[in-house]
């Protein structure tokens, strides 16, 4: 069956790459009478008639095809935003906008498929943007846009401000980063308010590891048929919490440890005491029975067993100012240890991130209409938010309350300045709008930076061991992260295979990236 | 003789606009793609179109061999077949056989269609009714069949060593009405009479079995065992995806070369490294497929493929 669903696949790339070059070459002809500038990037060509930051009305109405990340489908008031947006498009940059929904988990699979059968794409948004920004130049899906920015961008180079660097591979910027209000989130876990106040339990007074077990010992015993800790997501691991946060270095085996003298050095994040340290405590979490028998094989997240109030607390690594993400309904209070308050690493600034793909006849374009997005709030909070009255309200606080079954759900602020859009009802909560965004700058301060913010890792050298120890990491991480194996077994195991896998290279090859653009930073 | 030749190919002008159709399908299906193949030896690069990469070897093959993965999912893939294969031909024999034993023909109708239900059932569904018995927390055997033995439970999604024996046997749970109604099919065109004159001879029922039925089953039997063979070097994905439930600890003995080529192409989103997996599994399912077909060809050469 698979075989067959490969061949189609394929199939269907050949036959859409045919068609998609006839088409493209005839109808560049056809609608842009005045080539602007070719998909490399450079904008300013002798032909083209229009100054340096003019807006050219006379041409034709260029469409700029947008795509988006959304869960699952679009919304089905899309072609209504989309005409919103238009309205205020075509006064301001004369172009109109076509909306096109990625779903988040085939994002990689859509973009490639997409870029093979040269199918077009002027603006799009990668998330997590990490994931893709080294590869994406490596196979030139995305172009350079340093120029572009300068002569289109006044406004995004204004809003992303010091979130540009993070963008940028290789020296040059290849995608604008989009900015948002809380700068990272922390790792913590989501505890069950009812539960807590069942059995007396104080919230405030839960400092540490220690004494969230002595809760979950009280929960297990008197609630014996309520799973007592799960991961937030599935396929996800309680370790992360109690690991912490440190900077990976864009891998997802290292770990970047700062030396006394201050010098920074990548070790094997596996063959830390910290992770044995850690797998041991989830283990005797599992074999207490706090954590379920069949959490790596559950269909079901942490996030929906906690609404169904069948679970007491979450294993998160999302926790913002106003408590994380939890669900509607749902009473929980996040509890954060010292080593889960929030670490500002590259890859944090980079998952949303904007850019201009190869396939894009007018680069510019595309370039306006992210600054036109930028400098707009109307339209920032459309697209975030959608139609007053249609898909939300403001209440007496200021904050936006959308309404339930609304025809148009954005689940990420992904585009313009996040300090311009409206605030969230879910965000919010009881206060006012002032009050959430002080406890949000609050929330800011306790950010560590990293030492190496800003460091992208050129994976081009690597693709084949990162591949390899990303399938070695499938194997254990899932397994070993949420105490369902003896860690004492497994992590050597784990280890040697990462090893035989080529873990070495990359360990090698991040240290000296790293020390390259430690140097180029003084 | 000239005119002969003609009125035979006319003959057959209404055969092949009867094969017309599959032809196309095949030609499509499995013709086409072989132009992608190239794909596994260049390098990726969109900015014209993938197929305008630059050449560069076997340089995508590398990732495949960089751990000891493709040595796995080969001998996952090729050893469970082969175990599927003898296992499901001796069952499927056997109850055939069985079956055909039964006089009631009501009683026997019930059982082949009881036995026949498992095979039309999506492989979703059985993951989750294996799932009902083998679920650490409220699993059958866990919670029932183990604490009346007194044994401590098994965490049975990270236990690698039980899983041959569980996909073997949910394989032939499967599989078995299925082969079963092939046999019994086969069985039925046996005329009583040898049977009669048998008894009439003082034949045992295993002596009746051993020279009439076996023999009158063996074209049957090569049959489909050739077309096992000749698929070999694929699996059945439900099997090996679904029912693990993708637990990774299990990777080592339920990964098969379609289960990788599809994590491959989900997890990297690298075309042409998929690609290398898919030319790797039809390059090495090609070799097997001369291999068994010269096997076949050493005996019994007019049961050979080509």
């Amino acid at each position: 069956m698979m075989k067959r669903f490969l061949s189609l696949l394929l199939v269907a790339v050949m036959l859409l790459s045919a068609a998609g070059c006839n088409s493209r070459a005839s109808s560049d002809k056809g609608s842009t009478p005045t080539p602007v500038g070719e998909s490399s990037g450079q904008s300013d060509t002798d032909e083209t008639p229009i100054s340096k930051g003019q807006i050219n009305f006379d041409e034709e109405p260029y469409t700029i095809t947008v795509c988006y990340p959304v869960m699952g489908v679009a919304s089905p008031d899309q072609e209504l935003i989309q005409e919103k947006i238009n309205e205020i498009a075509i006064k301001e940059i004369n172009a109109y906008v076509q909306l096109e929904a990625i779903d988040l988990f085939s994002m990689s699979n859509t973009y490639a498929l997409k870029a093979s059968s040269q199918e077009k794409m002027d603006l799009i948004m990668l998330m997590p943007g990490g994931n893709y920004l080294t590869t994406f130049v490596n196979t030139n899906m995305i172009v350079p846009i340093d120029d572009l920015l300068d002569e289109w961008g006044p406004v995004i180079k204004e809003t992303a401000g010091d979130w540009l660097p993070v963008g940028q591979f290789l020296g040059k910027q290849y995608t604008v980063p989009q900015n948002s209000t809380t700068r990272t989130m922390g790792y913590g876990f989501n505890v069950s308010v009812p539960l807590c106040e069942k059995y007396n339990i104080d919230i405030e007074s839960i400092r540490s590891l220690e004494d969230l077990e002595a809760v979950f010992e009280i929960i297990h015993k008197n609630e014996p048929d309520i799973t007592v800790l799960a991961p937030e997501s599935t396929g996800g691991s309680i370790i992360g919490p109690v690991l912490g946060l440190y900077d990976t270095l864009g891998s997802r085996t290292s770990r970047m440890v700062i030396q006394e003298d201050g010098s920074l050095k990548v070790v094997l994040d596996m063959e830390s005491p910290e992770y044995m340290e850690a797998a041991k405590r989830v283990r005797d979490w599992y074999q207490k029975g706090y954590i379920s028998k069949d959490v790596i094989t559950t269909q079901e997240a942490g996030s929906t067993l906690l609404e169904a109030g069948t679970c007491f607390a979450t294993a998160i690594a999302s926790v913002g100012a106003s408590g994380g993400t939890i669900g509607a309904g749902v009473e929980g209070r996040h509890v954060v240890f010292e080593s889960g308050l929030p670490l500002l690493r590259t890859a944090d600034s980079q998952l949303f991130m904007w850019a201009v793909p190869t396939t894009c006849t007018r680069p510019e374009k595309s370039i306006q209409l992210l600054n036109l997005f930028n400098s707009s709030a109307e339209l920032a909070n459309l697209f975030f938010h959608g139609i007053e009255g249609m898909h939300y309200e403001i209440n007496d606080k200021g904050a936006v309350v959308p309404f339930e079954n609304a025809g148009w759900v954005n689940y990420w602020p992904l585009v313009g300045d996040a300090f311009k859009l409206l605030a969230s009802k879910g965000d919010v909560k009881d206060g006012t709008v002032e009050e959430f965004r002080q406890k949000e700058a609050e929330f800011n301060k306790l950010t560590k930076i990293s030492p190496a913010y800003g460091f992208t890792l050129d994976t081009t050298d690597i693709k084949t061991e990162i591949a390899a120890c990303n399938a070695v990491g499938d194997e254990f991480g899932a397994a070993i992260g949420n105490g369902a194996v003896d860690p004492e077994v497994e992590i050597p195991r784990y280890v040697q295979k990462l090893y035989d896998a080529g873990v070495q290279r990359i360990i090698d090859e991040q240290q000296r990236q790293l020390e390259a653009w430690v140097a180029l930073q003084n | 003789m000239k005119k002969k030749k003609r009125i035979i190919w006319k003959k057959y002008i209404p055969l092949y606009i009867m094969a017309l159709p599959a032809l196309v399908y095949v030609i499509i299906n499995n013709y086409m793609p072989l132009y992608g193949m190239q794909l596994a030896f260049r390098e990726l690069d969109y900015s014209k179109g993938v197929f305008s990469g630059k050449f560069v070897g076997f340089q995508n093959f590398k990732f495949l061999f960089a751990t000891k993965d493709a040595w796995m999912m080969t001998r996952n893939t090729v050893l469970y077949n082969l175990l599927f294969i003898v296992i499901g031909t001796v069952f499927g024999v056997t109850v055939a056989i069985l079956f055909n034993e039964i006089r009631c023909k009501i009683a026997a109708r019930i059982y082949q269609s009881a036995i026949l239900i498992p095979y039309f059932m999506s492989m979703v569904i059985v993951s989750y009714l294996a799932f009902a018995f083998m679920g650490g927390e409220n699993g059958f055997i866990n919670n029932t069949l183990l604490k009346l033995l007194g044994k401590e439970p098994i965490s049975w999604y990270s236990e690698a060593k039980y899983w041959p024996f569980i996909l073997l046997f949910i394989h032939t749970w499967k599989g078995i009405g299925y082969s079963v109604l092939m046999y019994t099919v086969r069985l039925l065109t046996i005329n009583d009479e040898y049977y009669e004159a048998a008894s009439l001879d003082g034949a045992t029922k295993w002596q009746k079995i051993w020279h009439i039925t076996l023999p009158f089953l063996k074209p049957a039997l090569i049959l489909m065992t050739i077309l096992s063979v000749g698929r070999m070097f694929y699996s059945d994905f439900g099997l090996f995806y679904q029912i693990p439930m993708n637990s990774g600890h299990l990777y080592n003995v339920t990964t098969t070369i379609d289960v990788y080529s599809f994590r491959a192409l989900m997890n990297l989103g690298d075309i042409t490294m998929a690609s290398a997996t898919g030319v790797y599994q039809s390059a090495v399912g090609f070799v097997l497929l001369l291999g068994a077909n010269m096997l076949v060809r050493r005996f019994s050469k007019d049961d050979s493929l080509f």
